[in-house]
């Protein structure tokens, strides 16, 4: 097995949109590698995608245009990948794509509260499918609908403003929309010091604002050719947090990153935001491994297990190249059974743990890496991701 | 994605708004020409490794934020119809969607608030 893994994220392209015409000596991939050949030149479809970076863009984002899906599908973003892995020496590669949906079926509040509390159910589904499914570095798929409390805490809700102050703050802003220059030069122009002025006014009455989470929900959880699944029912607790204050505690989370900022000349001070502070999930579930049969030999049958299960996910800027913000995006999720047996713990399944970390700017380039396993997996594997990224999906 | 006659232009109360306190909240730091064209992946609060129970939370948490600006700072009212509970299910919707726009989401606030001094 090789602990390292290297692969390429990269496009799906349509050659054939109109809106395009490739130089005689680009060779650009073409339709017939939106099928399930076995055949595909990996190498060359990365190697072409990779040297005209703007030219795969444009196309991808024609290609997206193009594509119309049913409302029923609102809420759905699909990135296709190429997986391009080194196993044991022998270069090969796959496409694939990696899914997520998200959609709002009910949303009512309850109560009357100064910080109302809201009632939803939701229904989301997200995994990573390779069509040489062998080649899957994160085979977990999720789909599930849970009922969720939800409550967004703010000083905003107890501030009182004068309608005079609402119109001078909104000329302010008219003025800034209006300024015709770089961004750099909007950030020093006096209608945007102005206008920032008055907001950081605003955002120090509402503080340090959280939105909480607490509900019931229910999974099922497999792998992409749905040969092992299992059914998770249970509890979940979400949070979110951003302090608007200068300095603070939740600062902590983003000092590495004010320095990266420094060091790379973004910023010109040491100057730490309050909002790289992670948002987390907490669960407990219990769950059916009902037709997962690896779990059923080990355990001598397929027997119900309470798991813990946690998300952290952070978000900060590091850089920023010319205009474009540079991010780095960083996600890292738990499943532990509890009380698991002596067997299920020798065979090491009974706590799965991933780590994924990506560098972004806007769509340009990406760069990922990711370590661990997900339920389902039998071992750890590490793989980097580089290229270019895009998303499908009206 | 948005498939209307809605504009991105400092005319709009909601263009204007939308922008102003996206770029004040540190979501982008595009000038307003160039912002409603950006799609919500390349936001500050989006996530393209969280899983969609995570990334609503941090989409829901920036949609209430907007909210309260909104009707708490700029002194807006929902549209007829619309509700606070609604307004937020339609931004959410937009802020969950990466491939959704900034004009996209200025669509959905001019359809859900009318701001003081705005032209109907």
């Amino acid at each position: 097995m090789t602990p390292l893994r290297m692969t390429v994220a990269v496009v799906l392209i349509v050659a054939a949109s109109p809106a395009y015409c490739a130089p005689e000596d680009a060779r650009l991939p073409d339709a017939r590698y939106l099928g399930t050949s076995p055949d595909i030149d990996v190498g060359g479809f990365i190697h072409n995608a990779r040297s005209q970076p703007d030219v795969t863009n444009e196309l991808l984002r024609d290609l997206y245009k193009s594509i119309a899906l049913p409302r029923l599908f609102d809420g759905l973003d699909i990135q296709p990948k190429v997986f391009e892995v080194d196993t044991a020496g022998a270069a090969g590669g796959a496409l694939g794509l990696a899914y997520k949906f998200s959609r709002a079926l009910a949303f009512q509040e309850i109560g009357r509260f100064r910080n109302p509390l809201d009632l939803g159910l939701d229904v989301q589904a997200n995994g990573n499918v390779a069509f040489s499914r062998n080649l899957n570095p994160a085979d977990f798929l999720s789909t599930s609908a849970s009922i969720t409390a939800r409550q967004f805490v703010s000083g905003l809700n107890d501030i009182a403003v004068a309608g005079a102050e609402v119109d001078s703050m909104t000329a302010l802003e008219v003025a800034a929309a209006n300024f015709d220059g770089a961004p750099a030069e909007l950030e020093a122009s006096p209608e945007w010091r102005a206008f920032k002025d008055r907001l950081s006014a605003v955002l120090a009455k509402a503080g340090t604002e959280i939105l909480w989470q607490f509900g019931a929900n229910a999974a099922l959880e497999s792998n992409q050719a749905f040969t092992t699944k299992q059914y998770a029912y249970g509890g979940a607790a979400g949070l979110a947090i951003r302090d608007w204050h200068t300095q603070g505690l939740f600062h902590i989370f983003d000092y590495p990153f004010a320095i990266v900022r420094v060091l790379s000349g973004a910023e010109p001070s040491f100057t730490p935001r309050g909002d790289a502070c992670p948002s987390m999930l907490l669960g407990i579930d219990i769950v059916d491994p009902k037709d997962n049969k690896n779990r059923a030999v080990l355990s001598g049958g397929a027997k119900t297990y309470p798991r813990f299960r946690s998300e952290l996910q952070t978000r900060a800027r590091v850089a920023k190249i010319g205009d474009a913000i540079m991010w780095l995006d960083a996600d890292w999720r738990v499943f532990q059974e509890l009380g698991a047996s002596d067997v299920i713990k020798n065979a090491n399944q009974n706590v799965f743990s991933y780590f994924v970390a990506t560098l972004e700017m806007g769509h340009g380039l990406l760069g990922s890496y990711a370590n661990g396993r997900l339920p389902f997996d039998q071992q750890a594997t590490s793989h980097w991701e580089l290229g270019w990224q895009f998303k499908l999906g009206e | 994605m948005a498939a209307t006659n809605f504009e991105w232009n400092t005319n709009s109360l909601a263009c204007v708004h939308t922008w102003a306190f996206l770029r004040g909240l540190g979501e982008f730091d595009n000038v307003f020409s160039t912002a409603g064209d950006l799609e919500m992946d390349e936001l500050a609060y989006w996530s393209d490794v969280a899983t969609p129970a995570l990334q609503n939370v941090s989409a829901r948490a920036l949609a209430a934020r907007l909210d309260r600006i909104f009707v708490k700072a700029l002194l807006a009212k929902y549209e007829q119809g619309s509700s606070r509970t609604s307004a937020l299910d339609a931004l959410t919707t937009v802020l969950a969607k990466g491939k959704s726009s900034v004009q996209d989401l200025a669509e959905t606030v001019d359809a859900n608030y009318n701001f003081r001094g705005e032209l109907k």
